[in-house]
């Protein structure tokens, strides 16, 4: 078992260090350089393109270059920004809170609405409540993340005028204006997780109710209520945290959707941008930082699975 | 003797999907889908790109059923003609990561030792990123342009293959029919055509139709976010980004090209669960 975990915690360094050549093979493929970014405006002669990109070191070969970003990379510099000059890290701390926020918000409504769902499901099994929320979800699941965000736009902002579309407001600065922007967008990207959540829950309830404790605690005369919700549920957990982690890579893809539609200055908008605009520390900072908390919460996952069932262990899948 | 056995098979799907109502009702719309999106031209002979600055933004009526754009254009023709462009790049991007996947997998799976090692931890890197990020780099990287959005998605999706291919060849492998194949004396190209592969695909025409629905969803979310198909040509995810511009003056615009996208990915999905059901995907591995 303590082999595995390490076996496992060792297998993310080669694969982070893979994950940073594919995205540094990239970001070269990307059309234009820094240098000739910098210069964009000005619009300066080829001697001091020149100049500037030998300045910059983008004349060496890309090896050389790449080992010096990693170098970097490990002794915590992150770069600074091509256009601003602002440090990708001090980028990164000012972006993050939105975006975990949001995150957060997410999986909370994903919660409060996927285990009482997939629990109705369970309980009405097979009966018309079953059938239409199980449609619902197929519908839910149907429609692209961004186009349920422009239709929550157009009911909540245009039709209604309850919420507001764009206009980021910290929760710091004022609690109830942030509330108010971050509920459309946080809605909109609980319910693509919600969907699973339920399913998960009530397939979940349904195994747990054919064990035999489940006829003990019957036996004993417990009410349906707490067979449910503290027997049934409780077994339920397990699946429900891997339907949540399963969807994590999915949900930070939503989060560059979600925030680039309702403007958000999250770590997704801040990448989209710096793709258009090719400041390309940017995008390989935030990229390695993305990818690293994707690799963490499915490391952690495995780890955790571990202890729950020892019989889950490396190469034995 | 071989073919009048999977003949037979095929009808045995075919009537189990048949049953499936849904499934069934789904693989009707897809095909008449596919249908408009090729001949829309003739059955609703309106220009889809020609404008009209007198009759902008008009809502939907008789005339223009489903309204008009900024421009004028007619909202229904350019639906069908995103059609066109939406399911083909969803087509194109899956045969591209199905190829892809299953040389990959293969070559994973079947070699087995230290050429898995590394194509795995390839596999793995390449799903570490999220598909959106990873489409929109290469889109990026790969410049404007249908064939390049093909291939950005195409590639985004290619380890969801490889993985199943991965997993499905390394258990066949042990199989005892094909460790007497290896035994007859027939050589690797012989065992992965005539066992190998042939086993593999009730599982991956189910991936195929759900990679399908998942395509469809990064194209129109990439172009929603601005790469991909450029102007005046439209895929529905960009009809929806033009349409976002005049959300309060022209809402049907926001409207119609995601009914599209949603009818087309729920079609998809409910195939997709249908085939599972009517190829019994276990039963065939294991036959």
């Amino acid at each position: 078992m303590f082999n595995s975990i390490i076996r496992k915690v060792l297998l993310t360094i080669p694969l982070l260090l893979l994950v940073s050549v594919i995205m540094f093979s990239v970001i070269n493929m990307l059309p234009g350089n820094a240098a000739m970014v910098m210069l964009g405006d000005l619009g300066g002669s080829v001697e001091q393109l020149e100049q500037l990109e030998d300045k910059l070191g983008l004349t060496d070969p890309l090896y050389v270059q790449y080992f010096r970003w990693l170098k970097n990379f490990l002794s915590g510099n992150l770069g600074s920004s091509m256009l601003t000059g602002q440090e990708v890290a001090k980028r990164i701390q000012e972006r993050l809170p939105v975006t975990l926020e949001l995150i957060g918000f997410s999986i909370l409504l994903a919660v409060l609405i996927g285990i009482p769902v997939g629990i109705i499901c369970a309980v009405r099994r097979n009966k018309p409540i079953d059938y239409i929320l199980s449609t619902v979800s197929m519908v839910g699941v149907g429609m692209p993340q961004f186009w349920i965000g422009i239709l929550f736009v157009l009911l909540f902002s245009v039709k209604l005028g309850w919420l507001p579309a764009s206009g980021f407001t910290k929760f710091s600065v004022d609690a109830v204006k942030n509330l108010r922007v971050m509920l459309m967008p946080s809605v909109t990207l609980a319910l693509s997780l919600a969907a699973p959540i339920a399913r998960q829950t009530r397939s979940a309830i349904l195994d747990t109710l054919n064990q035999d404790y489940i006829l003990t605690a019957r036996a004993k005369g417990q009410s349906e209520v707490k067979i449910y919700l503290v027997h049934a549920l409780r077994n339920a957990l397990v699946p429900v945290i891997t339907a949540i982690t399963s969807q994590i890579n999915s949900m930070i893809g939503g989060v560059f959707v979600i925030e680039t539609l309702f403007l958000l200055p999250g770590m997704g908008k801040s990448m989209v941008d710096a793709i258009f605009q090719r400041d390309y520390p940017i995008v390989m900072g935030i990229a390695m930082i993305v990818v690293m908390c994707i690799v963490a919460i499915n490391l952690i996952t495995d780890i955790l699975y571990i202890f729950i069932d020892p019989r889950i262990s490396l190469g034995k899948k | 003797m071989k073919k009048i056995k999977s003949t037979s098979r095929f009808i045995n799907s075919w009537k189990k999907l048949k049953k499936r109502k849904t499934a069934y009702i789904s693989l009707l719309i897809l095909i008449v889908l596919i249908f408009v999106a090729v001949f829309g031209d003739i059955l609703y002979p309106v220009d889809s790109f020609e404008t009209d600055t007198a009759n902008r933004l008009q809502p939907p009526s008789l005339q223009h059923i489903f309204g008009t754009d900024n421009l004028g254009r007619d909202l229904l023709a350019r639906v069908i003609y995103g059609s066109k462009l939406s399911l083909s790049i969803s087509i194109v991007s899956v045969i591209f990561a199905l190829i892809m996947g299953t040389v990959l997998g293969l070559s994973a799976g079947y070699a087995g030792g230290k050429v898995d090692a590394v194509l795995s931890l390839v596999i793995d890197a390449i799903c570490a990123f999220p598909t959106i990020l990873i489409g929109l780099l290469l889109a990026t990287a790969f410049g404007s342009g249908t064939l390049n959005i093909m291939i950005a998605i195409g590639i985004a999706n290619t380890p969801y293959f490889a993985r199943l291919v991965r997993s499905m060849a390394s258990t066949l492998r042990e199989r005892e029919y094909v460790e007497s194949a290896i035994t007859a004396g027939l050589n690797h190209f012989e065992i992965l055509t005539r066992y190998i592969i042939p086993n593999m695909s009730s599982v991956l025409i189910v991936q195929i139709s759900l990679s399908a629905a998942s395509a469809i969803i990064t194209e129109s979310a990439l172009s929603f976010m601005g790469v991909g198909v450029q102007p005046p040509a439209a895929s529905w995810g960009a009809l929806l980004r033009d349409g976002y511009d005049f959300i309060s003056r022209a809402p049907w615009l926001s409207v119609f090209p995601g009914i599209a996208i949603m009818v087309t990915v729920i079609a998809l999905n409910f195939l997709g669960d249908g085939l599972r059901d009517a190829l019994d995907v276990k039963i065939r591995i294991d036959g």
